[in-house]
């Protein structure tokens, strides 16, 4: 009965989506993060020459070295707190692969602070050299079994823009009005008479929003995928496609919690908790960060990806944790299932009172 | 059927309803009063949408908060009006019909045949966004009655419906009600409730004011003076007639044009004897009306009583 009831709601809900300003929106939604990935991409490859772009305002200096027939080195130095990191990438015979990262410490940069761009320019050239040396002696073997880090921008990238953005933007227009859109449109009365038809709504709905939103998400991640081309663009495509998933879990179940209990201010409530909590509070180096979605799944990213090598210790035992990946995934279900759980009861024993009710 | 124990509900410091005792066995009523009564207040209660601040209600012998048993068996027409644009009548019925647990094919039949009932069945297959309001109105009496509940609840189901309309819709709920089953109709005009429901229940400011058939509510007003209203061009002269033949109770003159205003027991020994003392005393009258059917006059007077004021 319970589950007839909401998929009784997901069609209904299904097919109200089906107007032109509903797609527009999904549209928008999916295309966005395709859109940023396209204009890194298309600013990554324009580098076909020797180049130093290190333009006055912009805190990154990019060098690129031709290697002959086509194939070059490239390094990019960008300022990460305190310190430059210069990541070194090869393309040989049209494939492209990351094969050393560097960090410039700071101080060292304010060396000659008169102008520090010049001296990470000359860093960055040694560097360059380098590479080029390694790519001139190493045989193609040890080229495949050297040591190189994933695609880490693109993967934080994505990362940023599709679970953290898209997602949560997706969900906050669809479930977070779960009962106000209702009262607002006088329709909550009509669903409310009905056998179970408080919980059936709630759940019917957060079932439409995520999989509107899971598809929104998993249709850019591929085109993300497909624009961006990493190495390993099957497993970065498989892990952000369950980041994606588990994040419309997770969030739609606390919107769906929001959305019914505070439903007269639920959208602002909304932004307001993932301003502060997902965007502030699961980067303050304290055990309060495990209570946000975003630690469970920067840890996800960071295990599925298999990077945790790649990062300190210390920043590490900040911001991701040293928990085993199943714990990360059995906290999100078990939030999930326990949101909804409160948010059914909730909804059940709420009245929701208008002014015509008098 | 229904039963209501001292039932008062208040929004933060806004009464509802308030000290309302009440039993209904099975049948039709009518529950009529002004706008912001508390009819659709008490309804909810009824219905479980609401529960009271104060006091008992009992639905079937089960208080219907939170009782989806009792939802079953419950059809509701709310006053609100409905709007889903892009959604055809059929599907929004056929979907409704569906959480009530009926499988989709089944709901679908049952939700055709009750737009079929309402005069529908030509528009049903139309987006909801093209319909009228009277349209619209058909349609959320047949999300009421679709399911086949015991009890049908309708809150102004006649808004937005032309003469017409309220006739095909009054002979609808009349088959309803000779097949057995029970009825509340509220509403503010009492002649569309007279015509369905031979009980009425009479509610203002939230409180119950009078309960039972129209000549229960009669007698209980046979002792209350009528007030007939008068504009003419000697109204002085016409008081003093009044008063000399003891048929009066009172009479005064009100402006802003000097209307005589005639509070009577005998309004029909007033209206007898009335063209002969025109005629007698050339009076020419310009307008008079009495206010004896008129609902504010029958609250009003309800009101006082309740108070323990003279009517």
């Amino acid at each position: 009965m319970m589950w007839h009831n909401i998929l009784a709601v997901f069609r209904f809900e299904l097919l109200r989506t089906l107007t032109l300003s509903r797609i527009g929106v999904w549209i928008f939604l999916t295309a966005f993060p395709v859109f940023i990935i396209s204009i890194v991409k298309y600013n990554e490859e324009s580098f076909e020459s020797p180049t130093f772009d290190g333009s006055r305002g912009r805190r990154t200096v990019q060098l690129t070295v031709p290697l002959g027939n086509g194939d070059f080195v490239s390094i990019d130095g960008r300022r990460r707190g305190p310190n430059y990191v210069a990541r070194v990438t090869t393309v040989v015979e049209g494939e492209r692969r990351t094969v050393d990262n560097l960090l410039v410490p700071g101080d060292l940069m304010r060396y000659d602070n008169r102008n520090p761009r010049q001296f990470m320019a000359a860093v960055l050239t040694l560097i360059s050299l380098q590479a080029k040396s390694i790519r001139e002696r190493a045989p193609a073997e040890e080229m495949e079994s050297m040591p190189h880090v994933p695609d880490t921008d693109w993967g934080w990238m994505l990362f940023a823009l599709i679970p953290e953005v898209i997602t949560l933007f997706g969900l906050l227009l669809w479930i977070t009005p779960v009962v106000q859109a209702e009262l607002e449109g006088r329709t909550w009365i009509y669903l409310a008479v009905r056998p179970r038809g408080r919980a059936s709504t709630l759940l019917g709905k957060y079932l439409t929003a995520i999989t509107w939103t899971a598809l929104s998400g998993w249709v850019s991640v591929t085109l993300c995928v497909w624009v961006a081309q990493p190495e390993e663009a099957w497993r970065l495509w498989a892990t952000l496609i369950a980041l994606v998933s588990f994040a419309c879990l997770a969030y739609g179940a606390l919107y769906s919690l929001i959305g019914v209990f505070l439903h007269r201010r639920a959208m602002v409530i909304a932004v307001a908790y993932t301003l502060v909590s997902e965007f502030v509070v699961a980067f303050v180096p304290a055990v309060i960060n495990q209570f946000t979605v975003q630690y469970r799944l920067r840890n996800l990213l960071v295990d599925f990806m298999d990077w945790r090598s790649y990062y300190s210790k210390e920043a590490i035992g900040v911001l991701l944790g040293e928990q085993p990946l199943w714990l990360h995934v059995l906290v999100l279900l078990a939030a999930t299932v326990a949101l909804l759980v409160v948010a059914v009861q909730v909804i059940q024993h709420k009245e929701y009172a208008t002014a015509d009710d008098v | 059927m229904i039963e209501l124990e001292r039932v008062t509900k208040l929004y933060r410091t806004v009464i509802g309803v308030n000290d309302i005792n009440l039993s209904l066995t099975g049948g039709s009523y009518g529950l009529v009063g002004p706008n912001g009564s508390g009819k659709t207040t008490l309804l909810n209660l009824i219905t479980g949408q609401l529960r009271p601040t104060i006091g008992v209600v009992r639905v079937l012998g089960y208080s219907p908060w939170n009782r989806d048993s009792l939802l079953r068996m419950i059809g509701l027409c709310p006053a609100v009006d409905v709007l889903y644009p892009n959604v055809t009548a059929l599907e929004w019925v056929s979907y409704l019909v569906q959480l009530h647990g009926f499988s989709r094919r089944e709901s679908r039949r049952r939700a055709a045949e009750s737009l079929d009932r309402v005069g529908m069945s030509g528009a049903m297959q139309r987006t909801m966004g093209t319909y009228s309001l009277g349209m619209r109105q058909r349609t959320k009496l047949a999300q009421a009655f679709a399911h086949d509940p015991q009890l049908l609840i309708l809150d102004e189901p006649f808004n937005g419906l032309d003469p017409i309309g309220r006739h095909e819709m009054t002979e609808v709920l009349k088959q309803w009600v000779q097949g057995g089953r029970s009825l509340i109709l509220a509403s503010h005009i009492l002649h569309e409730v007279e015509a369905v429901s031979p009980a009425f229940l009479l509610i203002r400011g939230g409180r119950l004011l009078a309960s039972g058939p129209p000549n229960e509510i009669h007698s209980l007003l046979a002792d209350v003076p009528n007030e007939i209203r008068v504009r003419c061009d000697q109204p002085a002269l016409l008081a003093r007639q009044l008063v000399e033949s003891q048929l009066a109770e009172s009479v005064r003159f009100v402006e802003p044009d000097n209307q005589l205003v005639i509070s009577t027991r005998s309004p029909v020994q007033v209206f007898e004897q009335l063209p002969l003392w025109l005629e007698k005393l050339g009076i020419h009258i310009d307008e008079m009306h009495s206010a004896d059917d008129s609902l504010q006059r029958l609250f009003t007077s309800l009101m006082r009583m309740h108070r323990g004021e003279e009517a």
